[in-house]
C-alpha cells in the first residue's frame, strides 16, 4: 500500500517461513499517522495479529522488523530500528532497538517493515534486495557465531544473525547486526525457534523526504544541538555509557553484591575513565550520528566493539569483579555467541547468591571469574549449569527459590541501575511494558541523580516524570532516532552549571511540577508548539513525511504506543497488581541501613503512575483512554 | 594532604587523574586547581564537588573545610542507557 508520505517505501511484507509465502502488509496513512513507525507501528502489527497467550518459542508467534520514517534520510542519529515479538523471557511484548547500517539497507531495499510468521522447515536465511526475497538454506551457518556467520553469508548487504545462543534457544538470546545487538527480550531465541539464522538486506533506493530544505535546516540545527551539548556532544563520545559508572557509585545507583549495594569499593578500575585511558582505541558511532558513543577496545588481539555501562556494571561490580579486561572479554563473548549481556550477567549474579546462600550448589562465586567464560559458553550451548542458566533468572527462582532476590520484573532482568538510589527508576522498572528495562520504565535516574540532581527518594512528581519520559522516548524511538537524542532535550544550563542558581531551582522544583505534567498529559495536543533547539524530532518528521507533527502530537503519539503496548500485555495475560512489581530486595530492604528513605515504596508510586496514567485502579488502560488514543477496533 | 580526583569531563578539560595539596577550605583548592592546570573558576562550575563522597551543596558548600586524608571529587554530570 503505497503512501503519500514522505520519508516512507510504502511497503511492509509478510514473510510466512512455513508456506514461503510473500504478501503485501495492508498498513494505510490513516495508521501510518497514528502509529508513525519503529516499535509502535510493530505493535499495532502485533496487537492486531496476536490476539491471547502463546508460546513464544511456537510458529505461532511473529517478528515485526520495523523502521521509521527519519531512517535513511539523513537526519541525525537516525540508524536505529526495532526487532518486536513476544518473548521467551516474559510471556509478553518486546521490542528491541538496534544501531549499524541493518535498518538503513531495510529502507534501501524498499521496505519500512518485514513481518515473519511460521517455522522454516530447514535452516533458513533471508536475502532481501531491492523488491526481492529469496528463501536461502542455513545449513552451512548453523553452529557459527555472530561474527563468522555474517562473513560467511556470500550475498552483499547489511547482515542481521543470531549465534548458538539463539539457535539453542536461550531465553535472553540477541540478534547481532555488525557488531550491534538487538539485545533484550529473547528475540534471538524466537529467530531460533522459527530455524531463521538471519537476514541480509541490500538495496539501491533512497527514500524521498516530503520538504528537502526544510528537513536540511533541522537538522544541520538538531546536529549542532548534539555535538553542542554537555552530554551528547562531551561526556558520552569522551567516557562512553561506562562514563556513568563513577557517578552512579557516588549517588548510590551501581548495582552491587547482586543489588545488595549502590557502592563498589573499586568501582575505579571498571570505569569509563579507566576504559578511556587504559583500553579505548578509538570511539566510533552509527552512521549520521554525530555523539559517536560507541567503544573500539582489543580483545584477543582484535579491534572489537567495547562494553556499554550494563555489561560493566553486570559483569564488574555487580558479581564483585574489577578485571575490566576480563569485562572486555567477556563481553565480545557474548556478542559473538549472540546473548543479551544485561540478562546474563543479572541470571549469573543471581546464581551466584543462591550458591552462596545454599540453595543452589553451582560453582558461581562472586569475586571468582576463572570459571565465568566458559560458563558463558556452556549457557549458549546449553550445556551443564549453563542449561539451566539459560533459562534466565525467573525461572530459576522458580525451582531454586530466591525470588526477592533474583532481579528481574516479569522475568526481563534489571539492568545495571540500582533503583532505591533513585525511586522513580524503581517505579519505571516495575511498571514497564517489557519488563525491567530501565529505557522503557522512563529512565528517570538521568533525573534523580546523573545528569540532573532532583530528589531520589520523593515520591512527588515521579509518576508524571516517568510517563513523560517513557512516552517521549517511545516517540522518538518510533521515528527512528536513537534515544540519546533526548538527553539533549535538557536546555544546556541545566547540565552545564549544575551549581547554578537556576539548576538549583530546577532540581528543587521538577518534582513538585506533578500537577502540571497531568494536565499537560491529559490533553498534550494544547502543545501545539515545536521545540526545534530542545526536541527536533517532531519537527524533523514534519518535514520528512508532511505530516502535521508538533511537540504536543508527539507525546500524544508515544502515549498511543506505550498503551497499546499494554493492551498487547494484557491480552497475553499479564495481571498487572501481580506483575507491576519489584524483587522484594529493593521494596523491603533497606540500601542504606541509617536512611530510611532508601527503599522503593513501590504501592505509592505506582497507584499515582496508574492514576496519571489515566488507566484503572487495577493498571489498565480505561475504554475512555482507549477511544480518546484511537486504539478501538 | 588532601587528595583531589578528576571524573568525566573534568579529567578530559584537566587532562590529568588526580592532585594533592593542603587546602583550608574548598575555595582555596578551587584555586589552587585553576593555578595548577591554567582554568577558570568558571570552568570548574559544570562539576559538581564531593568531599569524602558527599556533595558539597549538603555541607557548607564553597566553605566546606578540607584536612588532611580527606578525598575530594570533581564529578560531570552524565547520562547514558
Amino acid at each position: 500500500m503505497k503512501s503519500k508520505y514522505g520519508a516512507y517505501c510504502g511497503k511492509i511484507v509478510k514473510i510466512d517461513l512455513t508456506t514461503k509465502e510473500i504478501t503485501d502488509y495492508p498498513f494505510s496513512d490513516k495508521e501510518r499517522e497514528l502509529f508513525l513507525g519503529g516499535k509502535i507501528m510493530a505493535a499495532k502489527i502485533i496487537y492486531d495479529n496476536i490476539k491471547t497467550k502463546i508460546d513464544p518459542l511456537s510458529p505461532e508467534n511473529m517478528i515485526v522488523i520495523a523502521t521509521g520514517p527519519l531512517n535513511a534520510c539523513g537526519a541525525p542519529c537516525s540508524s536505529r530500528f526495532d526487532t518486536s515479538t513476544i518473548s521467551p523471557l516474559t510471556g509478553l511484548y518486546t521490542s528491541s532497538n538496534c544501531g549499524g547500517n541493518f535498518g538503513m539497507g531495510l529502507k534501501r531495499a524498499g521496505y519500512d517493515a518485514i513481518i515473519i510468521t511460521g517455522k522454516a522447515e530447514e535452516h533458513t536465511y533471508l536475502y532481501i534486495t531491492d523488491d526481492k526475497i529469496e528463501f536461502k538454506n542455513a545449513d552451512f551457518l548453523w553452529g557459527m557465531k555472530t561474527q563468522e556467520a555474517q562473513e560467511a553469508i556470500p550475498e552483499k548487504g547489511d547482515k542481521f544473525v543470531i549465534g548458538p545462543a539463539g539457535e539453542n534457544l536461550v531465553r535472553y538470546a540477541c540478534v547481532i547486526s555488525n557488531e550491534r545487538a538487538a539485545g533484550r527480550g529473547g528475540v534471538g531465541a524466537v529467530f531460533g525457534s522459527k530455524n531463521l539464522k538471519g537476514l541480509v538486506v541490500y538495496g539501491t533506493k533512497s527514500p524521498e523526504v516530503y520538504d528537502k530544505k526544510k528537513f536540511d535546516k533541522v537538522n544541520k540545527i538538531w546536529t549542532t544541538r548534539l555535538r553542542n551539548h554537555p552530554l551528547t556532544g562531551a561526556q558520552v563520545p569522551a567516557l562512553g555509557t561506562a562514563g556513568l559508572v563513577t557517578p552512579m557509585h557516588a549517588k548510590n545507583l551501581l548495582a552491587t553484591n547482586n543489588y545488595r549495594s549502590g557502592k563498589y569499593e573499586h568501582f575505579e578500575d571498571v570505569n569509563g575513565e579507566t576504559l578511556a585511558e587504559k583500553y579505548l582505541v578509538r570511539n566510533t558511532g552509527c552512521t549520521s550520528c554525530p555523539i559517536r558513543c560507541a567503544r573500539v577496545v582489543k580483545v584477543e588481539g582484535k579491534e572489537v566493539k567495547g562494553p556499554e555501562v550494563e555489561t560493566v556494571g553486570l559483569f564488574g561490580p555487580n558479581i564483585m569483579n574489577h578485571d575490566m579486561q576480563a569485562i572486555l572479554d567477556w563481553n565480545y563473548y557474548m556478542d559473538d555467541l549472540g546473548m543479551d549481556t544485561i540478562s546474563c550477567g543479572n541470571t549469573i549474579s543471581f546464581a551466584m547468591e543462591l550458591n552462596e546462600k545454599g540453595m543452589w550448589k553451582n560453582g558461581l562465586e562472586f569475586g571468582k571469574i576463572d570459571n565465568i567464560a566458559q560458563t558463558l559458553d556452556d549457557i549458549a550451548h546449553r550445556r551443564g549449569i549453563g542449561d539451566e542458566l539459560a533459562e534466565g533468572s525467573r525461572i530459576l527462582s522458580q525451582k531454586y527459590g530466591g525470588a526477592e532476590f533474583a532481579m528481574n520484573v516479569k522475568g526481563l532482568e534489571l539492568a545495571a541501575y540500582e533503583p532505591r538510589g533513585a525511586v522513580g527508576q524503581g517505579l519505571g522498572y516495575a511498571v514497564g511494558n517489557r519488563g525491567g528495562c530501565h529505557l522503557n520504565g522512563g529512565y528517570l535516574v538521568v533525573v534523580e541523580g546523573l545528569g540532573l540532581n532532583a530528589n531520589p527518594y520523593t515520591t512527588h512528581g515521579k509518576a508524571e516524570l516517568c510517563i513523560t519520559f517513557q512516552d517521549l522516548m517511545e516517540a522518538a524511538s518510533a521515528g527512528g532516532s536513537c534515544l540519546f537524542t533526548t538527553y539533549a532535550f535538557f536546555p544546556q544550563p541545566w547540565v552545564a552549571k549544575p551549581n547554578g542558581l537556576f539548576t538549583k531551582i530546577i532540581n528543587k522544583f521538577i518534582t513538585e511540577v506533578g500537577f502540571v505534567l497531568r494536565v499537560v498529559l491529559r490533553i498534550p495536543t494544547v502543545l501545539a508548539i515545536n521545540l526545534p533547539h530542545m526536541l527536533p524530532h517532531p519537527k524533523a518528521i514534519g518535514a520528512a513525511t508532511g505530516m502535521k507533527y508538533t511537540f504536543g502530537k508527539f507525546i500524544r503519539m508515544g502515549e498511543r504506543g506505550y498503551n497499546l503496548e499494554r493492551l498487547i500485555d494484557l491480552n497475553l495475560g499479564l495481571n498487572p497488581l501481580e506483575d507491576d512489581k519489584l524483587p522484594g530486595r529493593l521494596t523491603d530492604e533497606l540500601q542504606i541501613l541509617n536512611n530510611p528513605k532508601s527503599k522503593v515504596p513501590l504501592e505509592k508510586l505506582r497507584a499515582n503512575y496508574y492514576r496519571a496514567r489515566f488507566w484503572s485502579k487495577d493498571g489498565k488502560p480505561t475504554k475512555k483512554l482507549i477511544r480518546r488514543l484511537k486504539l478501538e477496533k | 594532604m588532601v587528595k583531589v580526583k578528576f571524573f568525566g569531563t573534568a579529567r578530559v578539560l584537566l587532562k590529568d587523574k588526580e592532585m594533592e595539596g593542603d587546602f583550608k577550605d574548598v575555595n582555596e583548592m578551587v584555586a589552587a586547581i585553576c593555578v595548577k592546570y591554567n582554568v577558570t573558576k568558571k570552568d570548574l562550575k559544570q562539576y559538581y564537588i564531593y568531599v569524602n563522597e558527599v556533595n558539597i551543596a549538603k555541607l557548607k558548600k564553597y566553605k566546606t573545610e578540607l584536612k588532611d586524608g580527606d578525598i575530594v571529587w570533581l564529578l560531570s554530570p552524565a547520562s547514558g542507557g
